[in-house]
């Protein structure tokens, strides 16, 4: 489980008791980071101690865990009308080989935010593709940056390098293929690299979240590439005077969010599928969204809303594409981060690096 | 004439080192004092100006703390008891008895203690998993007492070694066994070298991390070293370093403690064990 | 006769241990290493033969670890036996508050290395560091840095961490060799006119080579399996720049679930450490073994 700073899931889970005192749930909070909290775990499994009989998931641990055997599938538990109430990109993040593997509490994919104020003064609509983003971006003047992202060499980057490489027309693994020396790749990675000390700041390269969204916060960046969250926390803040966030959906957004998983050596199995029940339910869904932020994953709740802010985020995380679905996914975004951080850095030239990245992929798909 | 500037000197030269030595110490110690507004002021204060205990009440309140603690005390003392149970009479043996072969024993031994700690962690991890031991403190234990055997038995071979042999040959004329020798005559006077290894024994259980950190998964189970490290705060970007400090002063305490009382020991033991190692 | 044999009974419950704790893993990996045993094959062990390394040969972030964790190890080990030396030639005439000084000297030794990397992290942080402000007030730094957050000056901390733990103890042990060394050595060499530097270079020097081969062997096995400090404090990152063999053969394991594969990662990189404590017997140790 994430941290848990605010209490909601603890909110969560008290609700859950008052509807089902038979049942306590004992939640433990992990480390702040995915990779770490996805350690965590995997040393549980590993040493074969059951401590846990959920996990709250990151989408990218999906193909591991479920070819290591340590998930139940859940396709067969609910009639598939129930699992159609949940949204697309949320579902396929919790699917591997056509069997689904967890339940979506949260839809999470790259959001394109925009000053409306300062691009209506431009008169300019917002861009829907990367070099349309440029020459808007190129516009801005100093103090403002043009375009803050995630440049650090961890999984956002990941999540960003693949985005623009799709709204290139490229891909990284499909199939078998590795797309990454393709020319596609080398334009993303070129658009990124010539970004860095021109339309971005050249500090955007140990960015991850926090960093770029202070930036924006501040007034001091025309586009931001971050997740929803950031929609709430600017709706909260204090923003300077005549600021206007807009949002525009990504030409290809990725897509990140968590889930319920049930694991193969749970104990508890019913208990822990009514909590997948009661999670998902509208109520649960409500809660986690009105107390904590967490951007709801069910379909009928965006249906049913008046906020044009949340129409306008679930309009861009709608054709959100999930990560290639790998066991071996940890060990192909480590190399992927590698060799792009080492190009954001200087340390490279793109096309250098992208021979070298898409050399080991191979390699790594091409083991038994 | 000429002493004062070298008393000058010296003086500075200590006060440098001890700067060295302590002031990152120091700089959590602050840090633990102060309230959140005031850690994340910039620039930093260099003194707290409202002291607080908060964070160390936080991290007994939020998280099993005393546990984590207990936790490594139990498993350091565990070490080296089973240890020193185990290096004494080899040691003994080595010292005095001399068997054939004896000198490639220790040359195993030396051989042995090459191999960083990774070396030896997954085939371990698969014991531990096959005989259903996660979580369980003799996970730790064992492996513990096994790395620091190597120090313990040379360190304790020259101990023995300055024992005078008279001792043992009245021993002998008296009909007690070797086992008995070893008991009642040897141990006695061996405290001060058994007391130097169990410290140096102990401290190097409490900090290991590598199989802490991938035998004990579950949370209360954890030990100090390894809890510290996964400590995080209120959400996913934010460090609590109030509380991290506090917990590094805390999880150093016992050793430091160790430190203070045994230095001339400790430093005694580990020169030993260098000069002859 | 009778003796031997209680004397092998005395060294039974070591052996034991020793045997099923320390060989049989050693064993085990060099096993491990000829199968495949990972996620594709369901964690079931398939005979590899030698694929694992030639797997490993062509395994060029492989290779950039190994190289990262050897330079890290000269510096590292390079810079503590410098400052080491210095400091306990220095301290070792007339000293003031010896037991002082040898109680602060056991502080960063003794401290977790997990803890430490914390409280590093925190004095390297960007916004809030102490090390900013103070290079800031010393007028040596216009601007505050994000230390943590560029290859070179990460790879910079953890050696500025590594060198901070382990040179006081270092200057310990250099310390107790310079007492064994006789003053009259000094006194009859000052009369046949030697510099200080002469002294240095043929008194001190030689006879205080065998304290520092030991000190330098096992600190260049330790540095070179470097793990805790760097796992808390980067992560390998940024960029990998402070990814060691020992963080890149952990994730093989928990990480990527590549067994077989971790283990020769691990064979050769035990291989490294036999060349280097060989190399070092060669330049430091000669003409003397090592019981």
């Amino acid at each position: 489980m994430e941290p848990d700073g605010r209490g909601v899931w603890r909110a969560l889970f008290d609700e859950f008791h008052r509807r089902n005192p038979d049942i306590r749930v004992r939640a433990v909070e992990g480390p702040a980071s995915t990779d770490a909290r996805e350690d965590m775990y995997v040393n549980a499994l590993l040493a074969g101690s059951q401590d846990y009989d959920l996990v709250y998931a990151d989408t990218i641990w999906i193909p591991k865990f479920a070819a290591a055997g340590w998930l139940v599938d859940l396709t067969d538990l609910w009639p598939a009308e129930k699992w159609a109430s949940f949204s697309e990109a949320a579902l396929a993040g919790g699917t591997y080989k056509d069997r689904i593997y967890r339940v979506p509490t949260q839809l999470n994919a790259g959001i394109l935010y925009y000053r409306k104020d300062l691009l209506d003064r431009l008169g300019v609509a917002p861009p829907r593709t990367y070099d349309e983003l440029a020459d808007i971006a190129r516009r801005a003047e100093a103090p403002v940056n043009g375009f803050v992202w995630q440049g650090k060499q961890y999984e956002g980057l990941t999540c960003n390098f693949l985005e623009v490489l799709r709204g290139y027309g490229g891909f990284w693994i499909e199939g078998g293929e590795v797309g990454l020396d393709r020319p596609e790749a080398e334009k993303a990675l070129e658009f990124l690299c010539r970004a860095v000390g021109t339309i971005s700041p050249k500090g955007v390269t140990t960015y991850a979240e926090e960093e770029s969204r202070l930036l924006f916060q501040s007034g001091r960046a025309l586009f931001l590439r971050n997740w929803p969250y950031v929609s709430n926390l600017l709706a909260e803040a204090e923003l300077p005077p005549g600021f206007e966030v807009g949002i525009t959906p990504l030409p290809a957004p990725t897509f990140g969010g968590a889930g319920f998983a049930i694991l193969s050596s749970s104990r508890s199995p019913e208990a822990a599928l009514r909590f997948l029940e009661f999670v998902s339910s509208p109520e649960a869904v409500r809660l986690l969204y009105d107390r904590g932020g967490v951007q709801p994953a069910l379909k009928s709740f965006y249906e049913n809303t008046d906020d044009p802010r949340q129409r306008a985020l679930y309009a861009a995380m709608q054709n959100a594409a999930p990560r290639p679905a790998l066991p071996q996914y940890a060990r192909a975004s480590d190399i992927l981060q590698r060799q792009v951080s080492a190009a954001l850095t200087g340390q490279k030239a793109p096309r250098e690096a992208l021979r070298q990245a898409a050399l080991e992929t191979r390699q790594l798909l091409a083991r038994p | 004439m000429k002493r004062l500037p070298i008393r000058l000197v010296s003086v500075l030269l200590l006060t440098g080192f001890l700067a060295w030595c302590l002031a990152p110490l120091w700089w959590q110690f602050v840090t633990s004092l102060k309230s959140d507004a005031e850690i994340t002021t910039v620039p930093p204060t260099y003194w707290p100006h409202r002291l607080t205990t908060d964070h160390y009440a936080a991290l007994f309140e939020r998280r099993p703390f005393g546990r984590y603690l207990w936790n490594s005390f139990f498993i350091s003392t565990g070490a080296t008891l089973l240890c020193l149970a185990v290096a004494t009479p080899a040691a003994y043996s080595l010292a005095r008895l001399r068997p054939k072969g004896g000198r490639a024993v220790a040359a195993l031994l030396i051989a042995v203690s090459l191999f960083p700690a990774i070396t030896f962690f997954f085939p371990l991890y698969e014991m531990v998993r096959f005989l259903g031991l996660a979580n369980h403190p003799i996970s730790l234990i064992v492996p513990y007492a096994t790395f620091n055997l190597p120090l313990a038995v040379l360190f304790l071979v020259a101990f023995f070694r300055t024992i005078p042999p008279a001792i043992e040959e009245a021993g002998l004329m008296d009909g007690l066994g070797r086992l008995g020798i070893l008991t009642r005559l040897i141990l006695p006077l061996s405290a001060p070298g058994l007391a130097t290894t169990a410290i140096l024994v102990f401290i190097a259980s409490w900090n290991e991390f590598l199989l802490a950190l991938t035998f004990l998964p579950r949370d209360e189970a954890r030990t100090v070293t390894v809890a510290i490290a996964s400590l995080s705060g209120g959400s996913i970007y934010e460090l609590p370093w109030g509380q991290i400090g506090a917990a590094i002063l805390l999880s150093a305490a016992p050793l430091l403690v160790l430190v203070a009382f045994f230095q001339r020991r400790i430093v005694a033991g580990l020169t030993q064990s260098a000069t002859t190692g | 006769m009778k003796s031997s044999r209680a004397a092998w009974w005395f060294l039974a419950p070591l052996l034991c241990l020793v045997a099923v704790f320390a060989i049989y893993p050693l064993v085990r990996m060099l096993v491990l290493s000829f199968t495949t045993q990972n996620l594709e094959t369901q964690f079931a062990p398939v005979f590899a033969g030698a694929a694992n390394y030639q797997r490993a040969w062509h395994d060029s972030h492989f290779w950039e670890t190994v190289l990262r964790t050897l330079v890290f190890t000269v510096t590292a080990v390079g810079l503590e036996l410098l400052l080491g030396l210095a400091a306990a030639l220095a301290l070792h005439h007339s000293f003031v508050g010896r037991g002082l000084a040898r109680t602060a000297a056991l502080v960063p030794w003794v401290l977790p290395s997990s803890a430490l990397a914390l409280g590093w992290i925190w004095i390297f942080n960007d916004q809030f560091g102490v090390l900013n402000d103070l290079l800031q007030r010393g007028g040596l730094l216009s601007s505050p840095v994000a230390w943590l957050g560029h290859p070179g000056s990460a790879f910079a901390a953890v050696i500025l961490a590594d060198v901070w733990k382990t040179t006081p103890f270092l200057t310990l042990l250099l310390l107790a060799g310079l007492q064994t060394i006789p003053t009259e050595l000094y006194a009859a060499s000052a009369l046949d006119g030697a510099s200080r530097w002469q002294q240095f270079r043929h008194i001190t020097l030689p006879l205080l080579r065998p304290v520092i081969f030991v000190a330098v062997l096992f600190r260049t096995l330790q540095s070179f399996g470097i793990f805790d400090l760097v796992y808390v404090m980067t992560g390998g990152g940024p960029g990998g720049a402070t990814e060691t063999v020992a963080l890149y053969t952990y994730r093989n394991f928990m990480r990527y679930l590549d067994f077989g594969y971790g283990a020769a990662l691990l064979v050769i990189s035990s291989g490294i450490l036999a060349l280097l404590t060989a190399a070092l017997w060669l330049l430091v140790g000669r003409g003397r073994s090592l019981s």
